[in-house]
């Protein structure tokens, strides 16, 4: 049992999303489909109200469209209650007559919109974002800073391999009394056995983290509510609660194409979506998907709504999507309401929402490098050759970029 | 489609439907022993009583009540407060009705017009003009509104839905007889020699003023009022009443026995099915629970079937429905058959011909194949297994 809100939480949604574009030029990162019907925001708003966190602020730079349209009253996940809820806070309103951009710092967006906390009346605000994909018990990661009587709790996992995408993502060194000793980059930890990722999952007094926000603006510093947490890691005594489960930080096309490849393998499916609490997310009412007589499909993953005529092996299919006969998709990811037509076919892929492939179109990819057509386009010349779809794919996006 | 006046008091709603689902469906065996037949599972994902809560949130109705009494736990916790149909409106919504005692006597439902009559008070509070009485055991696609303007337009006092049926089957349905403006002038239960091939779906619209007074006044005179097509529709003629045939033409069945149910999800699979599930502006909602997506194994073989929302497969499914979360082992045969939610089938297994129950359990190596006869699996049964050979 626990008292109503004695815990909030805090989506800190202000992630660059340059890394991982083309997926994330329309939309943040939060808001990336996953795993045939999820969205990355799914993990850390199960995490917390799992946890019984009743009241939710949502932190972002930008529009809020992509994101309020999916969590809507947050009904899903149980935040359509009596008291608390969710907030939405964009930093394109808390900028107005500041002068100051979306580029200098968030930190400006939560001074604003801080007493929100104070509101909520809980004792405890859980700090979560969506890069790190996981499934964490917030209620033992409570637990486990009331033992240790640290000021702050910070997530880590440890890592046997990082990759080279994985370099700005923070690693820690711990002591033997459980507490962080200090922090740094993990392209400088590459070459050690064992890597302490730090998951950006803080939890902390609602106090403390009020003023340490204030206490920023005050000096002026523009800069991230990140670079404030990994600065207090360090000054103040920092717990750190090891996390054990699937971890995967989706910072590149790849590692996001990996982590949806990753639920093939049903251990992994089973740690990320169900574990120690099943992921929700928004219920669509979706028909049976409809597997034809010529349709063959094994190793993969199949939302509600599809229509299966083609072959399939290995590959992660989004709601409504259709695929037709003779049509080969391997090891590729296609998001909801894409149209694959006949004799198509596609390897090392991943088709954004709504693409239509026209018959006998080819495109093939690499392991290492995906490729990757955007919302809405339309594919229909047949490129023979992998790298010359490659080429022509990832110029129409440099090109999308420069505006 | 509702009428507001500002005033509060005479606030009226210009129709509200009453979906019956209190029928046990006793032909389907195991099946409803435990559950309502409008609770009975479909098509993978879907129960029999969604069609009409669908319709009614397509066809614009805000305010529903559904008349339980047969084994209602499953089906009233499935309706909730209606939001998975869009119907958990703040003046309106879906409303579960149950019989209850009272002063003047327990008060069971003894047949589909005496339901009515012990909850009019709650029809009455939403002051409607119109009645729409539904059953909740068909399967069928309907524009409620078109069948309210046409009671309108021909100024009746009863609509009655026919559908068109093939002259053999006819003595199995009540048949209305009409004249050349589609009123209906006589009306014969189950007929021998039927005369004509309209049979009525159990979709009435009536005045409710008009109905009122019929279930009030013959409550005092002692007059049977039970039933709508025994009892109210002939009165109704008897009196001329204007009593009107609406002719629907669609798919509409009735699923009242093991093999029609059987053959209307086999029918089902089809994606060119009459029905079209997948046309998205006549939608059939259901409870969703959350899953994750359904994986196919390596080894998985699956042709010309539905498969639902987190199952397992690592068998081979063919012209079957594998309904949410339902776990099919390696070297497994599922064939021509319905397996409802939550059931576990380990390997070698095969199942053909057969209507598996949710929450099911075969153990490896187990047989169930119907020949003529469909075979059904209740719900929660366990076959095979240890020293389980006589039984199965």
């Amino acid at each position: 049992m626990m008292r109503k809100n004695k815990i909030c939480g805090i989506l800190n949604l202000t992630e660059s999303r340059l890394a991982t574009n083309p997926l994330t030029l329309f939309r943040p990162v939060a808001a990336l489909p996953f795993g045939c019907r999820y969205r990355l925001i799914d993990f850390p708003l199960t995490n917390l109200t799992t946890a019984g966190v009743e009241t939710v602020g949502v932190f972002l730079n930008d529009s809020l469209r992509s994101i309020y349209d999916h969590v809507r009253s947050g009904k899903e996940w149980g935040l359509d209650s009596v008291d608390g809820g969710l907030f939405f806070f964009s930093a394109l309103s808390a900028d107005r007559g500041t002068g100051l951009r979306g580029t200098d710092g968030d930190i400006y967006n939560y001074f604003k919109n801080i007493e929100f906390i104070e509101k909520s009346g809980a004792d405890y605000v859980v700090v979560m974002g969506t890069r790190m994909l996981c499934n964490v018990d917030v209620k033992a990661v409570l637990r486990s800073h009331i033992e240790q009587g640290a000021d702050i709790t910070v997530v880590y996992k440890s890592v046997d391999y990082l990759s080279k995408e994985d370099e700005h993502v923070s690693c820690m060194t711990i002591g033997d009394d459980g507490l962080v000793k200090g922090l740094k980059s993990c392209s400088l930890q590459m070459k050690e056995n064992k890597a302490l990722v730090n998951m950006e999952i803080y939890l902390m007094k609602s106090s403390l983290l009020m003023r340490l926000i204030r206490n920023v603006v005050a000096e002026n510093e523009h800069c991230n509510l990140n670079d404030v947490l990994h600065q207090a890691m360090i000054k103040l005594p920092t717990n750190g609660f090891e996390y054990t489960g699937y971890l995967k930080s989706i910072n590149s096309v790849k590692s996001y194409f990996d982590a949806n490849i990753d639920m093939l393998q049903e251990a992994n499916m089973t740690a990320l979506l169900k574990g120690s609490q099943s992921i929700h997310t928004k219920v669509k009412n979706e028909v049976p998907t409809f597997y034809a007589r010529t349709s063959d499909v094994s190793d993969s993953l199949v939302a509600n709504g599809c229509i299966m005529n083609g072959e399939v092996t290995h590959s992660v299919i989004f709601r409504n999507v259709t695929i037709e006969k003779n049509a080969v998709v391997n090891s590729s990811i296609i998001l909801q309401g894409s149209y694959i037509g006949s004799g198509a076919e596609l390897r090392y892929v991943i088709l954004d929402k709504q693409v239509r492939i026209e018959p006998n179109t080819k495109l093939i990819g690499t392991k290492d490098k995906p490729i990757v057509i955007e919302k809405n386009s339309v594919i229909s010349r047949i490129f023979e050759e992998g790298e010359q779809v490659l080429k022509g794919v990832s110029q129409f996006h440099r090109n999308e970029l420069e505006v | 489609m509702v009428l507001h006046s500002f005033s509060k008091k005479t606030m009226k709603n210009e129709i509200i439907a009453m979906i019956l689902a209190g029928g046990q469906g006793s032909r389907l065996g195991k099946l409803t022993r435990t559950i309502a037949k409008p609770a009975v599972p479909f098509g993978g994902k879907y129960r029999i009583i969604d069609f009409s809560l669908s319709n009614c949130s397509n066809s614009g109705i805000r305010t529903v009540g559904v008349v339980t009494q047969y084994q209602p736990l499953e089906l009233n916790s499935h309706i909730g407060n209606g939001s998975h149909w869009g119907l958990d409106h703040k003046d309106g919504g879906v409303t579960i009705l149950q019989p209850h005692s009272s002063l003047d006597g327990e008060k069971w439902f003894e047949g589909t017009a005496h339901a009515i009559y012990q909850n009019i008070s709650y029809i009455d509070s939403n002051n409607p003009t119109y009645l729409l009485i539904l059953s909740g055991d068909h399967i069928y696609k309907m524009d409620y509104e078109h069948m309210l303007n046409f009671h309108k337009k021909k100024k009746a006092t009863a609509t009655v839905a026919v559908i068109h049926v093939p002259f053999e089957e006819a003595s199995r349905f009540g048949i209305m007889n009409t004249d050349n403006t589609d009123r209906i002038i006589d009306f014969e239960e189950k007929p021998a020699k039927p005369k004509s091939n309209l049979a009525s779906m159990g979709i009435y619209i009536f005045t409710w003023e008009v109905l009122r007074r019929y279930l009030m006044e013959s409550h005092a005179t002692g007059q049977n009022m039970d039933d709508f097509g025994k009892n109210v529709i002939p009165s109704f003629l008897a009196n001329g009443e204007n009593v009107f045939a609406y002719a629907f033409e669609g798919y509409w069945k009735d699923v009242g026995t093991i093999e029609s149910l059987w053959e209307a999800n086999m029918a089902f699979i089809d994606p060119d099915h009459e029905l079209h599930i997948r046309d998205k502006s006549w939608r059939i909602y259901s409870k969703n629970p959350v899953a994750p997506p359904h994986y196919l194994t390596g080894n998985a073989t699956v042709r010309e079937s539905l498969v639902v929302d987190g199952c397992y497969i690592a068998g081979d499914v063919d012209h079957s429905i594998i309904a949410q979360n339902v776990k099919i082992g390696a070297n497994s045969v599922v064939r021509d058959s319905i397996v409802m939610a939550n059931t576990v089938i380990g390997k070698n297994v095969t199942i053909e011909r057969a209507i598996v129950g949710e929450h099911a359990v075969f153990a490896d190596n187990a047989q169930i194949i119907g020949d003529q006869e469909i075979e059904v699996v209740g719900y929660n049964e366990v076959i095979g297994g240890l020293n389980d050979d006589e039984e199965k």
